[in-house]
C-alpha cells in the first residue's frame, strides 16, 4: 500500500505559478504610521481608521498564542509587507477592463471573470493579493436588493452597514491574529442580503494570493438580514513560494431573525514542499452570530496551507437558532492543522451538528479542537460531535481534544470520536473486485469524508473531490 | 514562594531522619516544589481548579500519635474485610491494623519498615515513575517522604485482598499529611488492593496522597480508591503506573467527598501487550469541586486502555475530566477507548469535559465518547405514575447512572459498601439498595 | 508459465504457502474445467480459508512453492486486481464494510475498472441501473441496500446476499465462495444457494469452499475435494459430503 499512499501525499501542487503584474506595495514592518497609511490609501472614513487604530494599539499589548498544536519558527512581523495591490486600480465599468494579466491568472485556477463564461448561478468576487480586483453579476444582484462586492466599496458605499456591523461578532480585541487583522486588514468581500430575500445565485470570493512577502489579510462580512438566505463559497490559491507567507484572515456572519447563512470553504493555499519547506501560514478567526431562529452552517475542506490554525464558529445566541460545523481536513507532508469549531449556545433551545473528518498522512499532523459550550440560560440546548481521523502511513498524527462545558442541566451534550486507518483487509476487498490500489485508496478515503462533502454545494463539491486526490465521480451528492 | 506554599513545605523540618537515598528524595521533592510553588489555572492541567483556597489554612504537620479509637475508624472507614493496614497522618498504626487474612505471596508493611528492611527493594522503585518536575504535588509529596505503605506482590501471589486505610486526624488545628504507597508486582504475581482516604476531627485536612505501582511481566493488580473525605477537606491524589509486558492494571477510584478533590492518573505501558482500565466515579454537590485528570501512554505495540469516568453534579457543584491517551509513534496494535458521562442535576452546577487523543501511529484502534445531560424525563414520568415520589424517583435513576461504577467493583464487600455510600447521599437512601 | 492441461480453467499444483513460521499449505493439487462446481470440505484449521485467500492474492500468507494458473496464466505474477480483471471472483466469508462509499457506486467502479482492463466499453450509470436492479432481482436483494455503504451496517445475510450480487453483476470466470453459507439461516442460504445456482453455465466455474455439506443440499458440486493439514486427502462426488456428515472430519485423519 506504501506505493500508493506515497504517490497520493507526493501530488504536485497544481497552483503554484506566479502572475507577473505590477503592484503597488508599501515597505516592510507595521506601525501606526504604516496602519495609517493603508487607511489612507484606501480614503477611509475616519471610524475605520480609529477602528484600525484601536486594534493596533490592542495588538501591542497581546502575546502570540501557542495553545495550538502546531509549531513553526517565530514570526517577525517587521519582515512583513502588510499591503500590497495589483495596480492600477481604478474603478472598472465592466469585466473587460480586468487586467488581462490578472484575468488569465483567474482563467488558470478555472475562474474565469468573464460572466458568459461562468455557471449561471455563480456571482464571484476576485481577490489578487487581498484586494478585490472584480466582481461578477454585480448588476443581477442589485436588482434583489442584494449587495455583494468588495469590502472596500462596501466602505464607500456602505459605510453605514459597515459601520454597524463591522466587529460585531469578532471584535477587534479577539485574538492576537485577529487584531492584527483588524488593525492592517486590506479588502475582502462584503455581502449584504436584504429581509427576505433568498439570494439567486451562490456568491463567491476567490482569494489568490501572489506577491512575495506579503501578509494577507482580508476581511469578509456577511449580513443575511431578517428571513434572508444566502450560500456563500470561498477558494484560494497561492503560488509555490520557499517563504512562509502569513495569511491572517477574519470573517464575520451575522444572521438576523430567521436567516440562514450557508458558508463553504475550500482552502487549497499552498502547503510548502515536501520537505516542509515554504507554504502558508493561515491562522483564520471565523465567527457567526445567529439571532432567533436562525442558521449558520460552516462547511470547509481545508487541503492547503503548511499550518491552519482555525475554529470557524457560532454564537447561538436566539432562541431556536441553530448551528453546523462540518469540517474534512487533509494533512500530508509536513502540514499541520489545529482546527475545529466552537459553538456558544446561550439562546434556549439552541441546537449544534459538529462533523469533523481529518486525514493524516505523510508526517502530517491533524488535530481536531472544539468547544461546546452551554450556558446558564440555554434551556433544552442540544449538541452532538463526531470527529473522526484516519490515519494513513505510520509517521503522521492525529489527535482529538474536544471541550464540553455545560451549565445548564437541561442540556443535552454528545461527544464521539474514532481513530482508524485504512484497513489492509477493506483494500484487499476493493482489488479483489478489481479496482486499482490507488483508486481503492481514494475511494475509500472519500467514503470517510462523504458526510461532510456532500454538505457542498454541487460547483464546490467536485473540486473538493479532485483535492483530495482522488477520482470519485457520482458517489457524493 | 508565597505564604502557603511555604507553610507547606515548612513541615519537612521536623522528619525524621532516613537513610540517603530518601534523604536525596527528599530535597529533589522540595527543591521541585520550590521550583513550581503550587499550580495556578493559568497552567493548562489546573485552569478549572483554583488552589486559592488553600491559602485560608495554616496546614500544620498531624500529630502521628494522636490517640484514635478502633470504633472511631470503622465509622469513617468501615469495618475491615481482610487485612488492613490503618495510617495516621501518614504514619503506620499497629494497633488499628490487622494483618489477618493477609493473601498468600503478598507482603504488606509501613514504607518506613520496608526502607529498612528492603532497602534495596526499595530504593530501586521508589519515585521511580512519580516523576517530581513538573507535578508539584508528586513534589510536595516527596519532600515528605518517610512513610506510607509498601505492598510487594510476590511471584506466587494468587489474588487476594489487601486494604490500606490512611486516615489524617486533626486535633488542634488543620492537618496536611502526604502518604506514598509503592506497590511492586513481580511477574505473574496476583493481588487487590484498595485504598480508603478518610478524615478525623473537625478541622481541614489536606491529604496528598502518591501511589507508585510497578507491574512485572504479566503481574496483574486490581486497584480501588475510596476518598470518602468531609466536606471541609482538600484531597489530592497521584496514582503513576508503569507496566511490564502482559501486565494488567484495572484501577478505580470513587470521590464522594471533600471540598475539592483532585486525581491525576499517569499510567505508561512500556511493556507490549499491557492492559490498563481506569474507572472513576465522582459525585459532588454544595460548592465542592472534584477534578478527574489522566494520561494513559502507550508506548510499545499490542497496548489496551479502556477509560471510563461517570460523574454527578448537584448544587454549585463542578466536575472535570480531562483524560488524555496518547499512542506514541511505534506503539502499533494500540486499542484504546474512553469514556465520561455526566450527570447534571441542578441549574447552577458545571460539568467541563476534556476527552483527549493524540496518535502518532496509524495501526490504532482509538476513540471516545461524551456525554451531558440531565436524567431521562421519561423515565422519571414513568417511574412516578407508578406511585413512587418524585425524590425517590429521582434517587433510584441517579443511582441506576452510578450503578455501572458500582458493579465493576470485584470485591464484594467493597461494592456493597461503596453502593451504601453512594446511596446513602441520594434522596431514598437505603431503600434503593433493598429494592434491588 | 505452464500450459492449461485438458483445458483447465483453475489448475493447481503441488501448491505451498505459510503464515508466518507456520506451513499452512503443505502441497496442493487442483484442477477445475470450465462449467464445473467443485466443493472443497475441510475442518477448521485446515487452510481452505488460506487457499482461497492465496488464489486471489491476499497477502497475509506466503507462497513458497508450487503453481497456480488461471486459463493457463500465472495467477501468483498477478495483482489482486489484475486477477479480479482475469475472470476470478472471492466471496468473502466476511466481506468487509466500507462507510460512506456506496454500495452501487463501488459495484459500477469494479465493474467499469474490469471492463476498462479488458478493453471493453465502461457501462453508464443508466445501463449500469438497469443491469444492477435485473441482477437484484436474481438475489433478491431490496434495493435500499444499494445506496448504503459498502455492507454497512448489513446484517450476516445481507452481506452474504451482497457478495453473490457483485458475482452476478461481474459475471467472473471462476467464483470462489469462501464460507457462503456461514452465518445464514435456512431461508437466506436457499436464496443465497439460488443466486448462485442461476450463474452456473457451461463457461463459469465456481469452487465451494465450506464446513458443512449442508451447502451441498442446495448448490450440486461436480466434484468434492476433502481437505486436511493443507493438502486435499480425498476427492469424489456427492457421497463423499455424505459420510463426512455421518462419520466427522476425523474420519478422513484416519
Amino acid at each position: 500500500m506504501s506505493d500508493v499512499i506515497r504517490e497520493l501525499t507526493e501530488q504536485k501542487y497544481k497552483y503554484g505559478f506566479v502572475t507577473d503584474v505590477a503592484e503597488d506595495r508599501i515597505r516592510k514592518g507595521l506601525d501606526e504610521d504604516i496602519v495609517r497609511l493603508i487607511s489612507s490609501k484606501k480614503n477611509e472614513p475616519a471610524f475605520l481608521l480609529d477602528f484600525r487604530l484601536k486594534a493596533f494599539r490592542h495588538w501591542l499589548t497581546l502575546e502570540e498564542p501557542t495553545w495550538a498544536k502546531v509549531s513553526y519558527p517565530r514570526l517577525d512581523y517587521q519582515d512583513i509587507v502588510y499591503y500590497s495591490a495589483p495596480k492600477p486600480r481604478k474603478k472598472l465599468a465592466s469585466m473587460d477592463e480586468v487586467d488581462p494579466e490578472l484575468r488569465e491568472a483567474f482563467a488558470k485556477l478555472g475562474i474565469p471573470l468573464e460572466e458568459q463564461k461562468r455557471l449561471s448561478n455563480v456571482a464571484v468576487d476576485a481577490v489578487f493579493d487581498s484586494v478585490s480586483v472584480a466582481t461578477t453579476f454585480k448588476k443581477k444582484l442589485a436588482d434583489m436588493g442584494v449587495i455583494f462586492g468588495s469590502f472596500s466599496d462596501a466602505v464607500k458605499e456602505h459605510p453605514e452597514l459597515v459601520e454597524r456591523h463591522l466587529g460585531s461578532v469578532v471584535p477587534y480585541t479577539d485574538n492576537y491574529f485577529a487584531t492584527l487583522n483588524s488593525a492592517v486588514f486590506s479588502d475582502g468581500s462584503f455581502a449584504y442580503i436584504p429581509k427576505g430575500v433568498r439570494c439567486p445565485m451562490e456568491l463567491s470570493t476567490y482569494f489568490r494570493i501572489n506577491a512575495a512577502d506579503t501578509g494577507q489579510f482580508e476581511r469578509t462580512l456577511i449580513v443575511a438580514d431578517e428571513g434572508s438566505y444566502v450560500s456563500y463559497l470561498e477558494g484560494c490559491t497561492a503560488p509555490q513560494r520557499d517563504q512562509n507567507q502569513l495569511h491572517a484572515a477574519v470573517v464575520e456572519l451575522v444572521a438576523l431573525d430567521g436567516a440562514e447563512i450557508k458558508y463553504s470553504t475550500v482552502q487549497n493555499w499552498y502547503p510548502g514542499d515536501a520537505e516542509g519547506k515554504g507554504g502558508i501560514f493561515n491562522f483564520v478567526t471565523k465567527r457567526g452570530r445567529a439571532m432567533r431562529k436562525s442558521k449558520i452552517s460552516w462547511t470547509q475542506v481545508e487541503t492547503g496551507s503548511a499550518i491552519t490554525w482555525k475554529y470557524p464558529s457560532c454564537i447561538l445566541q436566539g432562541d431556536d437558532s441553530v448551528g453546523e460545523f462540518y469540517s474534512v481536513a487533509l494533512t500530508n507532508h509536513r502540514q499541520q492543522a489545529d482546527t475545529g469549531t466552537k459553538m456558544i449556545h446561550i439562546g434556549k433551545n439552541t441546537r449544534s451538528t459538529i462533523v469533523s473528518k481529518g486525514i493524516s498522512a505523510g508526517r502530517g499532523q491533524n488535530t481536531y479542537r472544539g468547544q461546546v459550550k452551554i450556558g446558564k440560560g440555554a434551556e433544552g440546548a442540544r449538541n452532538h460531535s463526531q470527529c473522526d481521523s484516519l490515519l494513513i502511513g505510520d509517521r503522521c498524527g492525529a489527535h482529538t481534544f474536544p471541550y464540553i462545558e455545560a451549565r445548564n442541566p437541561t442540556a443535552q451534550v454528545e461527544h464521539e470520536a474514532t481513530t482508524s486507518k485504512i484497513s489492509e483487509e477493506q483494500l484487499f476487498y476493493c482489488r479483489q473486485r478489481g479496482i486499482s490500489e490507488e483508486d481503492a485508496v481514494s475511494m475509500i478515503v472519500n467514503g470517510f469524508a462523504r458526510q461532510v462533502l456532500k454538505e457542498l454545494p454541487m460547483e464546490f463539491a467536485v473540486e473538493a473531490q479532485k483535492l483530495l486526490g482522488m477520482s470519485l465521480e457520482g458517489s457524493v451528492g | 514562594m508565597n505564604a502557603a506554599e511555604a507553610s507547606l513545605v515548612s513541615a519537612t523540618g521536623g522528619l525524621p531522619p532516613a537513610p540517603e537515598f530518601v534523604a536525596a528524595a527528599r530535597r529533589a521533592g522540595r527543591d521541585a516544589f520550590e521550583r513550581s510553588g503550587l499550580p495556578g489555572t493559568r497552567q493548562e492541567d489546573w485552569r478549572f481548579t483554583s488552589l486559592a483556597p488553600l491559602a485560608a489554612h495554616a496546614f500544620g504537620h498531624g500529630d502521628p500519635a494522636v490517640p484514635v479509637l478502633a470504633g472511631d475508624l470503622e465509622r469513617v472507614a468501615g469495618k475491615p474485610f481482610g487485612a488492613r493496614l490503618v495510617f495516621v497522618n501518614g504514619r503506620f498504626r499497629g494497633e488499628l491494623s490487622t494483618a489477618h487474612g493477609m493473601p498468600t505471596g503478598v507482603h504488606a508493611s509501613s514504607l518506613a519498615h520496608a526502607i529498612s528492611a528492603t532497602p534495596g527493594l526499595v530504593e530501586s522503585r521508589l519515585g521511580r515513575t512519580a516523576m517530581v518536575d513538573g507535578r508539584p504535588f508528586a513534589a510536595l509529596n516527596a519532600a515528605f517522604l518517610g512513610d506510607g505503605a509498601f505492598v510487594h506482590v510476590g511471584a506466587d501471589a494468587r489474588g487476594g485482598v489487601v486494604e490500606l486505610v490512611f486516615a489524617t486526624a486533626s486535633t488542634d488545628g488543620p492537618v496536611a499529611c502526604h502518604p506514598r504507597v509503592l506497590v511492586v508486582a513481580d511477574p505473574g504475581g496476583d493481588a487487590t488492593l484498595v485504598e480508603t482516604y478518610v478524615a478525623l476531627g473537625d478541622h481541614p485536612v489536606l491529604t496528598n496522597a502518591v501511589t507508585e505501582v510497578s507491574l512485572g511481566a504479566g503481574a496483574r493488580l486490581d486497584h480501588y480508591q475510596v476518598q470518602d473525605q468531609p466536606a471541609n477537606a482538600f484531597h489530592f491524589a497521584t496514582l503513576t503506573v508503569e507496566q511490564g509486558t502482559d501486565a494488567r492494571l484495572s484501577t478505580h477510584s470513587t470521590a464522594l467527598g471533600a471540598a475539592l478533590s483532585r486525581s491525576d492518573v499517569l499510567a505508561r505501558l512500556v511493556g507490549e501487550g499491557a492492559e490498563v482500565h481506569v474507572a472513576g466515579l465522582y459525585m459532588a454537590d454544595g460548592k465542592r469541586l472534584v477534578d478527574n485528570h489522566s494520561v494513559i501512554e502507550h508506548v510499545v505495540p499490542r497496548g489496551t486502555s479502556r477509560e471510563i469516568f461517570k460523574g454527578i453534579l448537584d448544587g454549585a457543584a463542578r466536575g472535570v475530566f480531562a483524560g488524555r491517551i496518547r499512542v506514541m509513534a511505534g506503539a502499533s496494535k494500540a486499542d484504546a477507548h474512553q469514556h465520561n458521562s455526566n450527570l447534571l442535576l441542578s441549574r447552577d452546577a458545571v460539568v467541563d469535559a476534556l476527552p483527549q487523543l493524540e496518535i502518532y501511529t496509524d495501526d490504532v484502534k482509538a476513540g471516545h465518547g461524551g456525554t451531558v445531560g440531565e436524567l431521562d424525563r421519561e423515565a422519571l414520568f414513568y417511574l412516578r405514575s407508578r406511585g413512587i415520589p418524585a425524590p425517590a424517583a429521582r434517587g433510584l435513576l441517579i443511582y441506576a447512572f452510578a450503578r455501572e461504577m458500582v458493579d465493576r467493583v470485584a470485591v464484594p464487600a467493597l461494592r456493597d459498601r461503596l453502593g451504601q455510600q453512594v446511596a446513602a447521599r441520594l434522596a431514598g437512601g437505603g431503600a434503593i439498595l433493598e429494592a434491588e | 508459465m505452464s500450459q492449461p492441461s485438458n483445458g483447465a480453467l483453475l489448475e493447481v499444483r503441488d501448491l505451498r504457502a505459510r503464515i508466518d513460521a507456520k506451513e499452512i499449505l503443505k502441497g496442493l493439487d487442483l484442477v477445475v474445467k470450465p462449467g464445473e462446481v467443485h466443493a472443497i470440505m475441510g475442518p477448521n484449521g485446515s487452510g481452505k480459508s488460506t487457499f482461497a485467500g492465496v488464489l486471489a492474492g491476499r497477502d497475509r500468507a506466503e507462497v513458497t512453492g508450487g503453481s497456480a494458473t488461471l486459463d493457463g496464466k500465472d495467477l501468483l505474477a498477478m495483482s489482486p486486481e489484475t486477477r479480479a480483471v482475469a475472470g476470478l471472483f472471492l466471496g468473502f466469508q466476511y466481506p468487509v464494510e466500507i462507510p460512506g462509499v456506496g454500495n452501487l457506486y463501488f459495484l459500477r467502479t469494479a465493474l467499469n475498472a474490469q471492463r476498462k482492463a479488458r478493453g471493453e466499453e465502461e457501462l453508464d450509470a443508466v445501463d449500469f441501473l438497469g443491469l444492477a436492479r435485473e441482477k437484484m432481482k436474481l438475489v433478491e436483494m431490496d434495493p435500499a441496500f444499494m445506496n448504503r455503504g459498502v455492507n454497512e451496517g448489513f446484517s450476516g445475510g445481507e452481506k452474504k446476499r451482497n457478495e453473490v450480487l457483485q458475482m452476478a453483476v461481474l459475471e467472473p470466470r471462476l467464483s470462489i465462495l469462501d464460507e457462503i453459507d456461514s452465518g445464514l439461516d435456512i431461508d437466506a442460504l436457499r436464496q443465497v444457494a439460488r443466486g448462485v445456482e442461476a450463474l452456473r453455465s457451461p463457461e463459469r466455474s465456481i469452487l465451494l469452499v465450506t464446513h458443512y455439506q449442508r451447502l451441498l443440499e442446495y448448490i450440486v458440486p461436480d466434484q468434492i475435494h476433502v481437505m486436511a493439514a493443507g493438502r486435499i486427502v480425498r476427492t469424489g462426488g456427492r457421497e463423499l459430503a455424505l459420510e463426512l456428515e455421518k462419520k466427522g472430519y476425523a474420519w478422513v485423519d484416519s
